[in-house]
Order: C-alpha cells, then structure tokens, then sequence
C-alpha cells in the first residue's frame, strides 16, 4: 500500500535540465514543487572535485555518471518484424543519471537549430518537390518557428553562461560568426573560447575551400560570469574532462552551475533524490492526472499528489513512462495511428580520423565545446541533390573538435579479427600527439516503422516492461552520412592530412559501439493532436495537467546537438505554464 | 567562528585517512591463481611487448591491474542487465551472456592454457605464444567451454585500460603507457598552454593523485 505524501502544485519526475527549468519556473510564481530524481543528490563540490572526476577509467570508460543497465534499460530490435534483446550493457548512448542528467555530463556544445529545420518538411518539398521524401519518412515541421523561439534561447544561453560569437544580428552579418545562421537579438553572454593549432588549421583549411567556419558555441564560461539568477561561473581551465564527466570548476554549464543552487534555496521546492516515478496516476475518466507513484531507496512505494505533473526524464525514459502510465495512445506502426513512441530518431555521426605529418597538437588541452564549425552541408544550405540518383534529406555541421583526448580512449586497439596487437599496437598509440579528427553531427530522419513501445517480455526491477526500440538505419541517412564524411574526409585530406580511417553508417545500427547520445522523438510536440503527444507548451494533448519535455518533442534529429533547442522549448512552455495556465487550467491550444 | 568539536575530530583521525591513496603494494594475486596469474603474464608480454619504443605491459603491472579489477565490481560484471529470458542474438545486439568478465577469464584460461604441442601457454616462447593468440584472435577456438574470440578481444582491451589507466589501479606503472605516447598526465589547468604547439613541457608527469612519488611503494 503506497505512503500518500501531502499534495503539492507540480510533481517533476527526474531532476536533470528540464526539471530544475521547471523547477525554477514554477516556485518562481510561489507553487510548491516536489522533484523526484532516480539518482543521488550531485554536488559541484563534493562530487565533481577534479581529484574524484579527472579519472578517464571510472568516469569515461567505465560510465560512472552513467545509469546502469540493470536499473534502466531498453530491448532492441532492427525491424518490426524480430524480436528485441535486452540491451545488457551501456552502449550506443550513454544515459546520465542523478542531479543534473545528461546535462552534467555533456560535452557542451551549444548548438542553436537554423530556421530551416524547424519547417524541415515545408521547406524541402517548396525547394525540391515531395518526391524527396519516401513514403516511409515521417519527418514533419515542429510546432514552433524559429522566429517564435528565438527570445527563449536568447534567455537559455544567457541563464548558462553560453560563449560563441555571434553571426546574424538582428540581420546584420557579424565577421567571425557564422554567416549562416538564424538571426540572434543579442550576442553571446560570453566571448568564443581560445582557439589551438588544430581549430586554427580546420579554419584556415575551410575559409580556403569556400566554406564558412565559425567558432563552435560552447557551454563552458570562457571568462568569470554571473547568470541572470546571480549563479556565478568560473573561468573554463581546458583540463579537457567534459564529456562524461562533471566539471570541477564551475566552468561548464550544468544545472549544477546554473539553476540548482538557486532553486535548493526556496522554500517552495522539495528534492526527493533516489526516488524513481514508476507511474503517472490518471483518474478514472482517463483525462486528468492526480499525481505519481514512486519507490524511494528502501524500496518503500509512495503516492504523491500534485495539480501538474512534469515529465522531465531522458528522451527514452519520457516515452517510457507515458506508455506505463497510459497516457496518450501508443504508436501503431501497422496503421500510423497513435503517437506516443511515434517518430523515434537518434543520429547519424561521422569522422575522418587523419594523420597529420607531425605531433604539435596538444590533444590533453581541450574542451568539449572547443572546436570550429561549418554549416555548408546542414539544412538548406547545400543542394541535397549534389550527387546525381543520391539525393536525401537531411545533413549536418562538420567541424573539428578539440575536446581534450584521454589516453585510454585514444588507444583503442580495434575489434574483431583486425584488432592490432604487440609492437604494431605501441607504434599505432604513438600516433596519439598527431591525429586529428573532422566529424559530422549527421541529423537521422524519421522513418513509420522506427518507434518505441513496451516490450512483451522483459522487465525493469519495478516489474515494468522495459522500453523497447525498433530501429535501423535507413538509405536515405545512409546517403547523407556517406556525402558527410567524404567532406569530413576532404577537408582533413586539405589540412595536409593522411586518412586514417572513416566512420560512416552505412550498415546496421550497432548498440554496442558508442554513436551519440542523441535521441529524439517518441513524445513529439506537434501542431495537431493527430502528430504528436505534446502541444508546443510541452502539454499532452490527452492530459492537460501533464507536460513532457526534452528532446523526446523533436519530430526528427536535426544535424546538431540537441541540448539548446531542449532548453529553449522548455522555457518556452513554461513560459505558457506561467502566463495562462495556472491562473485558468485547461488545453492551452484547441485540438 | 571557532569550530573546536571539528579540530579535535581532525586530530583524532587515523594519519592514513588523511593520506592520498598509495599504489596497491605488490603481493600475492587476489583474483588469480598463481597459474592464470603466469597465463595472463605471458599474454600480456604478447599483447604490449617489451621493444624499441620502450617498456611493456608486463613492466607497467597490467596483469597486476587485471588481477584487481577482476576482483572487483568490473569483475563481476556488477551493473549489467542480467534478467532472462537468455537468449542469443546478432553481435549489433550486444553481448546476451550473463557470464561475468571473472568467470569468463578463469573458463577461459583453464581451457586454453594447455598448447596444442602439450606445452602450457605460459612457459612457451614468444614466437608460439604470438601464434596461439593470433589464433584465438581469429576464432580457432571456439565451443566445448572456449570462447576464444570473446576471450582475446577482453585480454586486449583490458591490457590496454591498465596500460593507460591513472597508476592508482594497479597497471601504467612509473607513467609507462602515459609516457610511450606523450600523455604529460592529469592537469586541472591547461590554459597557460593554449599556445604550446607540440612543444616539450618542462612539467613533472602527474596521475589523478600527484605526482609519481605519490604512487610509491609503502
């Protein structure tokens, strides 16, 4: 029998990004928020020092800000067709876990989508006519514009200290930035982070090709900064421990180093840290939620009421818990009908690893947000029919990333029967000082028969079904990474470099070798109820005292990291929450 | 403020716990028996030889490392999802097995330590035992309790972790592997060196924990 907790305004399920957005939006306005994290309480001081994270074997290579499989994890099949497997170790994407999520042990690059991605599907039948699009494609426009959301992540990169260099104000083009990006009101809060030989060398290299670089925007405080709730932030140092890791210094923007120490403070806001929400609980007409049920560390159930519930979980996990809830109708591939778990996306990533004629590069030196960029072949700014009979939708940035290389990481010795061993092995790790890397962030369309759903047989140690996912790659995203890397490949090749080798997708999706941790989809914000699972204020449409909201409302992946755009469309339907319905509940857009 | 309650429980610590962590001292193996201990060392002296470049895994205590980790939660494949049904797959799909790396590696080694020849593994020369492993690493030994393929692939990547892991887990004794491929080591600071281009450091190596002395034998 489950312990009822006295009621509140707004239960939170996960206390990564979103959560601590709404969070902070809600006590803002004098509700009483509880959050429930899965995870422990992480603090900045006590658990990110550098002599705990600065130890690529715990934390890089063996996740240890990482959920476990046996806590969470997802079945995997590559057709509709086969049965799914459990996915039985960490893999393809690794999935944070505790304060902050994802969003504490990200890489920090802070990319904003370009206007043309959010009406993807308008825009490339305008340009190029519907038969680009096969008939399994589901990709569809967002349920917002650029125009719409551009004040929200003008306000995003402010609360987290974003650096970058802007280069479309207010329509003037700013030398340095990127030409090609949607129009900003303002600049960055903070400058460009420092450059290193190997940025200078892919910048120079693109400029003479004809292409445009431009400095990655990076979620690392490249100078002392204070946010706009008075959070302060220090100066980023370039030890090169970002991505899967927690930053010591106050320098990468996290909700640790942006929100949270704020919100801990209010009076309105409670954290119940290993908590896990096992379900959203719906009344008996199935319209109206009145709070969660969640299990807490000694495996005691609970009953928490509250007036709204917010679904602020990883991309997979949002999905997950809807479909245990039966919230929304689930996806049915037979038919299209049904939303939640529609239009489930990850990412095509891409490299031309290259050998450069001699060390110089200080790979140890770096940050996960340090590199230069071009956009050429994202979005329209390229013609997607370039190559003749291989045209496709989609694309993605290239650039070259200076992330600070740890020595394990940089030693793979290869899998299978080509793996390298003995003098061989010694002589290829030595290329460590002089390897550079030119990747693609290659978006993934959405295809009818790629989806989530529940699976028939394997279970979460609540005795839910555990997620699972129907996926594989598909031609048209075969194409677009092959056209990716032979830029990737061009350019390194231009810098003066040997190819290495390349890393395309053009088989079979592997869960076992890591991609991104890019997911997308399954609890997709649309413009009609018939789309998608959420309105563009992350409202569900079947429940309206429920919101969802992460990168599980992207009807696609676009050809970039994901993590400014999920800020972005948190704020902007929080900022609904605010200004219309918790002063009159209800649908805030008509079905 | 004066905090006396704090200072007298400072004092009154053991010194130890205030110490940084010491390099494990070298001692009998805690996973291992003494013969998988010798067929991991032989392996290991394969896997990352001693030649022109420098040391090998043997100098920098991989098999110790191994030894370690195989005792430990890593070993014992703590974390995984272990539920069944079990059932096989295609490789995309990930290791199904619920056998843990520990198991995998005393299976393994009781099985194939024996050469074909009659000889046992371990007290083979180089040149034979470059060729068994090349045969595990090509799949001539599989089924019947071997699982050579999956055994060789585990060997190498984890002779590769305790070649570069931080020294404070056992292996990349004295710097070894940090020190063949130029890793100057862990540095919260880098920024006086944006500009360096490749040039030498005038900077002592330093590991999660300090400097090399910081790993010393007690």
């Amino acid at each position: 029998m489950a312990t009822r907790k006295p009621a509140v305004d707004a239960v939170v399920c996960g206390f990564g990004l979103t959560g601590a957005l709404v969070a902070e939006a809600l006590t803002a306005q004098g509700l009483r928020v509880v959050a429930l994290e899965r995870g422990s309480m992480l603090r900045t001081a006590t658990d990110f020092s550098p002599a705990i994270q600065m130890d690529e074997l715990r934390f890089q290579q063996r996740h240890g800000l990482m959920v476990q499989p046996e806590q969470s994890t997802q079945t995997f099949r590559h057709e509709a067709s086969g049965e799914a497997l459990p996915m039985r170790d960490i893999g393809a994407w690794q999935i944070g876990t505790g304060v902050g999520g994802s969003a504490a042990h990200w890489a920090g690059q802070a990319f904003r989508l370009m206007p043309d991605e959010f009406r993807l599907r308008s825009h490339m039948i305008d340009r190029y006519g519907a038969d680009i699009f096969p008939d399994t494609m589901t990709s569809q426009d967002y349920a917002v514009g650029y125009d719409e959301l551009e004040p929200y992540y003008d306000r995003f990169e402010k609360l987290m200290g974003i650096s970058g260099q802007a280069g479309n104000l207010r329509g003037t083009i700013i030398p340095g930035g990127n030409p090609l990006e949607g129009w900003r009101s303002e600049h960055y809060p903070n400058p460009p982070l420092a450059r290193m030989k190997s940025t200078e060398l892919f910048d120079k290299t693109a400029g003479s090709l004809g292409l445009h670089p431009y400095p990655c925007a990076a979620a690392h405080a490249s100078r002392p900064y204070t946010n706009p709730l008075g959070v302060r932030m220090g100066r980023c140092t370039y030890c090169g421990f970002c991505s899967g890791y927690g930053c010591g210094n106050y320098s990468k923007s996290s909700p640790q180093t942006t929100i949270i120490p704020v919100v801990m403070q209010r009076d309105e806001f409670e954290l119940r840290s290993r908590s896990v929400v096992t379900r959203v609980l719906i009344d008996s007409a199935g319209k109206h939620a009145t709070g969660v049920e969640y299990v807490d560390v000694s495996g005691k159930t609970f009953m928490q009421p509250a007036e709204m519930v917010f679904v602020c979980s990883f991309t997979l996990a949002n999905s997950h818990l809807l479909l245990v809830s039966g919230i929304g109708s689930p996806y049915d591939p037979a038919t299209g009908q049904g939303v939640v778990g529609r239009n489930y996306a990850f990412q095509l990533w891409g490299a031309a690893n290259i050998v450069m004629a001699g060390p110089g590069y200080d790979p140890w030196i770096g940050a996960g947000g340090l590199g230069q960029i071009i956009d050429d072949y994202d979005c329209d700014n390229f013609d997607h029919r370039a190559v003749p009979g291989q045209a496709f939708v989609g694309g993605g940035y290239i650039g070259l990333f200076q992330y600070g290389n740890q020595p394990i990481g940089s030693s793979s010795p290869g899998v299978g029967k080509d793996a390298v061993w003995g003098s061989a092995l010694k002589k290829q790790m030595t290329n460590y000082q002089n390897t550079l890397q030119v990747q693609s962030m290659g978006g993934n369309q959405s295809y009818r028969d790629c989806y989530l759903s529940l699976d028939p047989t394997y279970k979460d140690p609540y005795g839910r079904p555990l997620l699972r996912v129907t996926y594989d790659f598909k031609d048209n995203d075969r194409r677009m990474s092959r056209f990716l890397v032979d830029q990737c490949q061009r350019i390194g090749e231009a810098m003066g470099g040997r190819l290495l080798n390349r890393v395309d997708r053009g088989g079979s999706f592997d869960t076992t070798q890591f991609q991104t941790t890019h997911n997308s989809g399954g609890a997709v914000a649309s413009a009609t109820p018939d789309k998608g699972v959420v309105n563009k204020f992350g409202q569900t449409w079947s429940t309206p005292n429920v919101f969802v909201y992460g990168a599980s409302q992207f009807p696609q992946t676009p050809g970039r990291n994901p993590t400014i755009t999920v800020g972005a469309t948190t704020l902007l339907g929080l900022d609904g929450v605010v200004k219309t319905y918790i002063k009159s509940p209800g649908a805030m857009v008509p079905a | 403020m004066s905090l006396p309650g704090l200072a007298v429980a400072l004092t009154a610590l053991p010194a130890l716990a205030l110490q940084p962590p010491r390099r494990p001292a070298p001692s009998e193996p805690v996973f291992f028996t003494a013969l998988e201990r010798a067929f991991v060392t032989a392996a290991v002296d394969r896997l990352l030889p001693a030649d022109e470049l420098g040391p090998g895994g043997v100098a920098a205590e991989v098999p110790r490392y191994i030894d370690l980790q195989l005792a430990g939660p890593w070993g014992r494949g703590d974390g995984r999802y272990v539920a069944g049904p079990m059932k096989d797959g295609p490789p995309t799909l990930g290791d199904q097995a619920i056998m843990s790396r520990a198991t995998l590696y005393r299976m393994c080694i009781a099985a194939l330590r024996t050469l074909p020849a009659g000889r046992d593994f371990a007290d083979a020369d180089p040149t034979a035992r470059d060729a068994f492993l090349r045969s595990l690493q090509q799949g001539e030994h599989e089924g019947n309790q071997m699982q050579g393929k999956k055994f060789f692939a585990t060997l190498l990547e984890d002779s590769v972790s305790g070649f570069m892991a931080d020294p404070s887990y056992g292996g990349n004794a004295g710097f070894v592997g940090w020190k063949l491929i130029g890793y100057p080591g862990v540095r919260y600071d880098w920024a006086p060196y944006l500009k360096n281009d490749g040039r030498a450091l005038d900077l002592p190596l330093v590991g999660t924990f300090g400097p090399a002395d910081g790993y010393g034998l007690e």
